[in-house]
């Protein structure tokens, strides 16, 4: 038979009352009361030191443990990084090398040499149309020393280069 | 995070052996339970707040220990179980108490486990280890009023339970004599 909420209610207040510090006078609260201090000096018992440890090293120390993997495996991936990039580094410069050590045939010299004479006659060609239609804006007036300010001065300084430049060609 | 893992292991580790213990009644098995609810708790840790740790922990302690004793009971091997309980792998008290009290202690401890939950982890959680009524009402998923009613029921069972021990023993020697 389930108990009604009015025996709820008288155990509660039962439960209650055994909270005091004195002990009820009701004999069998009185009893319960010395059973609840009893039950409450038995004693909790300490962690067992290998047991204790055992805990930790299944989750704390296996996670201090996890770290260096993770640097190990950073440190793995960086050189693996520089090891692709050598080895690409290495690959260009093989490619490079090789195009240096194709050897040039009788039919490409001959072929280049005619295509630097094209180059040649168009060369000269392009000059002397150059020269032609640049001519006429770049002939310069005739204009004599005597006709410029400070004449006098410049022909001093003029002279003696010019009597040192016929020197030179005595001589030689 | 590692030391409030460390912290909680020092501050509950004591309790939920004992709980585990007078449930499952076998050392070993209780150190497997309360170990298996421990690394979960250091998963979950991040996302528990502060105190709300010690009722986590017992809410998986009791059920991981009711799952056990229900596979064992299927097993059958409770009653090898019983007998491993009344020798207890360590000292239950300190050396300067009587051989009477140790008696007592194993004889309490025998009868709280034979005890039905929730009455059992009541006795063990309130009664011994004077934990809180919120926590244990929040562990054990009752009223706190739930709580104090059912906690005394369960004193009360147990004495009546050590009283007619007591009875039986004390007729077993009259018979004798």
């Amino acid at each position: 038979m389930n108990p009604s909420p009015d025996d709820r209610l008288v155990e509660l207040s039962a439960e209650h009352s055994l909270g005091a510090r004195q002990p009820p006078k009701h004999p069998e609260l009185h009893a319960d009361w010395h059973l609840k201090q009893e039950l409450g000096q038995l004693p909790t018992p300490d962690l067992p030191p290998a047991w204790r440890a055992r805990v930790l090293a299944q989750t704390t120390h296996k996670h201090r443990r996890r770290l260096p993997l993770h640097w190990l495996g950073l440190a793995a991936a960086l050189l693996l990084a520089l090891g692709l990039v050598w080895f690409q580094q290495l690959d260009r410069n093989s490619a490079e090398n090789g195009q240096i050590l194709i050897a040039i045939t009788e039919t490409d010299l001959q072929q280049l040499q005619l295509a630097l004479a094209a180059l040649d006659d168009s060369a000269r060609r392009t000059s002397r149309i150059a020269g032609r239609e640049l001519s006429a804006p770049f002939s310069s007036p005739l204009i004599q020393l005597d006709e410029l300010p400070l004449a006098p001065t410049l022909r001093r300084w003029t002279e003696p280069l010019k009597s040192t430049a016929s020197d030179r060609q005595n001589h030689s | 995070m590692e030391q409030r893992f460390e912290r909680l292991v020092d501050q509950h580790g004591g309790r939920l052996l004992q709980l585990a213990r007078l449930i499952l009644r076998s050392q070993a098995e209780a150190e497997d339970a309360v170990q298996d609810c421990l690394v979960k708790l250091w998963d979950h840790l991040a996302r528990l707040n502060d105190g709300q740790e010690l009722a986590w922990l017992v809410t998986c302690t009791r059920n991981a220990c009711l799952d056990r004793l229900r596979t064992q009971q299927r097993r059958g091997e409770l009653m090898a179980q019983r007998a491993e309980c009344l020798i207890p792998s360590e000292p239950a008290l300190s050396p300067d108490h009587s051989l009477a009290a140790e008696l007592r202690a194993l004889q309490l401890h025998s009868a709280i486990a034979a005890l039905p939950e929730p009455g059992r982890s009541l006795l063990i959680l309130r009664d011994i280890q004077d934990m809180d009524v919120a926590e244990v009402a929040q562990a054990l998923s009752l009223s706190a009023n739930q709580v104090k009613v059912y906690n005394f029921r369960a004193r009360r069972a147990l004495r009546m339970a050590l009283e007619a021990d007591t009875q039986f023993e004390e007729a077993a020697h009259e018979s004798i004599a």
